[in-house]
């Protein structure tokens, strides 16, 4: 419970605002290049934004602050305050949408980075600034590529724990190891209104006091959402306010247990985190999108960044419609058309259900890829303007229930959502799995196929002629040619009895290889057999005309006064070839 | 539970209880549990399986324990601070074994099978490895070297989108081996190391064009079993010089791989030391191959 980590915090001030003008920037550019008549409700750059929710102000720029529009005003009186200011309503979900590109900005420099609430940004700071060289060199490093990569300006703060880490965002500073409690201490208990809880926090004390209002018709909003996580801290802190406590190192002096006591668990995490301390390590926390889905784009999908706008509400709708039916989605085919009539789709598949945020990952990666392709390609296809999700398969929900015990499969997490990416970079084929089928011939024995596709059936044995014992590491399927020679430079050949013509003495190398050039192998070289195996019959299929027969022989071979190397080589119709090599 | 699993515990419960020791009933603990988790998982791998691992005995002695230095070596030994290596080579390796997010380079004629033993024990009971650049893998000999297919990934080599699928890889396996036919750039491998060591990934390179920690060279390569038309390949001995991060000079070792079974082992000791194998060979296992062989007609 009592862990801490060094932590840093990336916050965009003012991102409420920052998003909401952004998406206004372009709803005003989608309507311009509907409309040709341009420029007639552009905004003033600079002039004065008041943001609004449910009426309410919730964030002004500086013009607006200036002229006397506040942050708690309502509509009305902010309208009096500062009558040319433009207002915007208040949408967390484009907030949560636009602040995936300061994710992937600070992506670029440090991995393993949580969004708590759109604005705010965490990550374990250890690792990052050992590579980075210092965690001055690390806010650097990621305030440059925020503004980089995005454009907006970003703070960085670096302490132990995740809430220091935080209010040292405001200020842009680093706090040293060891001294998060004391630079907590001063802060008003206010400052626990921006404290780093996720979104379920402030369901026990919601309910807690509905019970004690005993207001029977509850009010619409959920505990679960961010609206209900930030009255209920607004709630804590009035509470903590009257109770005579007025700066974080009030609270952090109360005895832990106490504050259990008195509280409840949801506040004890509060005292923790005023404490300079950490419950637990930030968990990744997964934005909900609008209701609307939009299957034709327009405009058109060119830019890599659009793809994270549109795959949310598509995968949304249908796991909706999945929940409706209680199935659960194992494959889904991702469409797309583009403008010049080109279809893409691919298929992914996925152990357990995909969930709507495996959706959107694979949506987003999905066009990601195509785009990039596209760009690097050529652009006969051009932007996508159309795109569909189809469950190709379905399964009941609620049979992939999770491990009983253990890490819950983190390392399997991440290691799907890299291949998962890499296959959306270069298709199917750049991630392969094996699986053990069966056969006679080594390269027939496994099959390579697509990460999460189908796997071919087994093909159970016996398999007479099998390769047994310690198997090569190299197993060459575009088989080698090779010519075996006795003493007298006669091919050593395998009879119809199964035995060889002549003791095989000399290799030669007819065609330039891969695996044995590493070893110093030219075609035309010769190498010394000191050693070679009885041949092993393959009766291939004799029961049909398509039968071979073919025999397998294990060689040692030494190239001058090299290492002995061992090799397996097969005959078919009295052609040798490399089929394996112990390397 | 199955009833293997309710044996085993039943059998935990009956037995002479007093005479184990708390090692041993522990030992038994974890493995009735890795049984119920076995049976009752339907993701065979979905779960951190560390905590079911045996945790091999400490002892150490009271001077050792006052000593800040070996205390200090004694907490990074902590199971799960470092990736395991084939018992063979646990004492050839800096502190017995592979520090998560650090790179080894594999060379010489044995380097294949040398990376995929290491891979297969680096990546545990839990890790996922995902192999890049052996164009011609030995799948089945991948999967005798102790690989888990459910968690394992080839990526077979291309040329466009490389950089970004092993950058993308090495963010989410915990072994990551690159095979000699990817052609690496240095700048890439420099860039693939700095992320490996921010991820806690381990790189397993064959040839690697830039430093790595860790340098392992397989050299003298003899193999046993197999004479002038009669025999089979059973087993090859291979020198090992380790050099790099955390070793004065060199460290030496000779180890069986593969082994019958496939599989890396230590040399047996009644042979361990003799120079070259070739005296073995010739005195030791040829002769009843060679009365086998006769017989066999």
């Amino acid at each position: 419970m009592t862990v801490t980590t060094r932590i840093a915090v990336v916050t965009v001030p003012q991102w409420p605002l920052i998003a909401a003008l952004e998406r206004h920037r372009r709803a005003q550019e989608r309507e311009q290049s509907e409309s040709a008549e341009a420029s007639t409700g552009a905004i003033p750059p600079g002039g004065p934004v008041v943001l609004l929710r449910r009426h309410r102000v919730i964030a002004v720029d500086e013009a607006a602050r200036e002229a006397g529009a506040l942050p708690g005003m309502r509509r009305r009186a902010a309208r009096a305050a500062c009558p040319e200011a433009l207002l915007l309503e208040a949408d967390e979900d484009a907030e949560n949408a636009l602040f995936e590109l300061v994710a992937a900005a600070v992506d670029t420099i440090a991995a393993g980075v949580d969004t708590i609430r759109p604005g705010v940004l965490l990550m374990a700071a250890a690792g990052p600034a050992r590579h980075q060289g210092g965690e001055e060199a690390l806010a650097e490093r990621i305030i440059d590529a925020v503004a980089e990569i995005t454009g907006w300006s970003c703070s960085v703060g670096i302490a132990d724990g995740p809430f220091a880490a935080l209010l040292a965002a405001d200020a842009g500073r680093i706090i040293h190891p060891g001294r998060s409690a004391d630079y907590l201490a001063p802060h008003p208990v206010s400052a626990l209104l921006r404290a780093p809880v996720g979104r379920g926090w402030g369901r026990a004390v919601t309910a807690a006091r509905r019970a004690a209002a005993d207001s029977g018709q509850a009010s619409s909003r959920t505990g679960g959402s961010m609206q209900g996580t930030r009255e209920a801290l607004h709630e804590t802190v009035d509470l903590l306010q009257r109770l005579g406590i007025r700066t974080l190192g009030d609270l952090a002096a109360l005895e832990p247990a106490a504050v259990t006591d008195r509280f409840g668990p949801e506040v004890a995490l509060l005292h923790l985190l005023a404490r300079g301390l950490e419950a637990n390590p930030p968990a990744a926390h997964h934005p909900a999108q609008p209701l609307l889905v939009e299957q034709v784009l327009d405009p058109p999908l060119e830019r890599t960044d659009q793809a994270a706008f549109i795959a949310r509400p598509l995968a949304e709708q249908l796991a909706r419609e999945l929940r409706g039916r209680g199935q659960a989605c194992t494959r889904l085919q991702i469409l797309a058309r583009t403008e010049n009539g080109g279809d893409l789709e691919r298929t992914w598949r996925h152990d357990g259900a995909l969930d709507v945020e495996d959706m959107v990952e694979r949506i987003r990666w999905q066009c990601d890829g195509w785009i990039t392709a596209a760009r690097l390609g050529g652009t006969e296809l051009g932007a996508i303007t159309h795109l569909s999700l189809v469950p190709v398969q379905v399964m009941p929900a609620g049979l992939n229930a999770p491990g009983l015990w253990g890490g819950a499969g983190e390392e399997q997490h991440r290691a799907q959502r890299a291949f998962a990416r890499a296959q959306a970079l270069a298709g199917q084929d750049a991630v392969l799995v094996p699986v053990a089928v069966g056969g006679r011939l080594l390269a027939q024995e496994t099959r390579l196929v697509p990460w999460r596709e189908e796997k071919p059936a087994a093909r159970p044995g016996p398999w007479p002629g099998a390769l047994t014992g310690p198997t090569p590491a190299t197993v060459l399927h575009d088989p080698v040619p090779l010519c075996l020679l006795d003493a007298e430079d006669r091919p050593v050949v395998v009879g119809a009895r199964g035995l060889l013509s002549g003791v095989p003495t000399c290799l030669l190398l007819e065609e330039p290889s891969a695996a044995l050039s590493r070893l110093g192998a030219r075609p035309g070289t010769a190498w010394t057999v000191t050693g070679h195996s009885r041949p092993v019959l393959l009766d291939e299929r004799w029961w049909s005309s398509e039968g071979h027969r073919a025999a397998r022989l294990q060689l040692l071979a030494r190239l001058g006064e090299g290492p002995e190397v061992a090799l397996v080589a097969l005959s078919r119709a009295g052609e040798w070839s490399l089929e394996g090599l112990y390397d | 539970m199955t009833p293997t699993a309710l044996a085993a515990m039943r059998e935990s419960r009956v037995g002479r209880e007093d005479q184990q020791d708390h090692a041993e009933r522990l030992a038994r603990a974890r493995n009735v549990l890795g049984l119920a988790e076995r049976s009752t998982a339907r993701r065979g791998s979905g779960i951190d399986r560390a905590v079911l691992r045996p945790v091999p005995a400490t002892t150490a002695s009271p001077e050792e324990k006052t000593s800040p230095v070996v205390r200090q070596e004694k907490e990074s030994l902590l199971p799960g601070a470092l990736l395991p290596v084939p018992d063979p080579l646990r004492m050839l390796f800096p502190q017995q074994g592979l520090r998560p997010g650090s790179s080894l380079a594999v060379t010489g004629p044995a380097s294949t099978s040398m990376l995929l033993a290491l891979a297969a024990a680096a990546a545990g009971e839990s890790a996922w490895c995902a192999v890049a650049g052996l164009r011609d893998l030995g799948l089945r000999c991948a999967l005798e070297a102790g690989l888990d297919p459910a968690r394992l990934a080839i990526v077979p080599a291309r040329e466009t989108q490389m950089p970004k699928i092993l950058s993308a890889l090495v963010d989410g396996v915990g072994v990551l081996v690159l095979g000699p036919d990817l052609d690496l750039p240095p700048a890439l491998w420099r860039s693939l190391a700095d992320r490996a060591r921010t991820r806690n990934a381990l790189l397993l390179a064959a040839e690697p064009p830039g430093r790595s920690d860790l340098r392992l060279e397989t050299a003298g390569s003899v193999w046993t079993g197999l004479s002038r038309g009669s025999g089979r390949l059973r087993s090859r001995r291979v020198d090992l010089t380790l050099c790099g991060r955390g070793i004065a000079g060199e460290r030496h070792a000779q180890v069986i791989l593969p082994h019958v079974t496939g599989a890396l082992a230590a040399v047996p000791s009644s042979t361990r030391g003799t120079g070259s194998g070739q005296d073995a060979r010739t005195t030791g296992t040829l002769t009843p191959l060679h009365t086998a062989a006769r017989r066999a007609g």
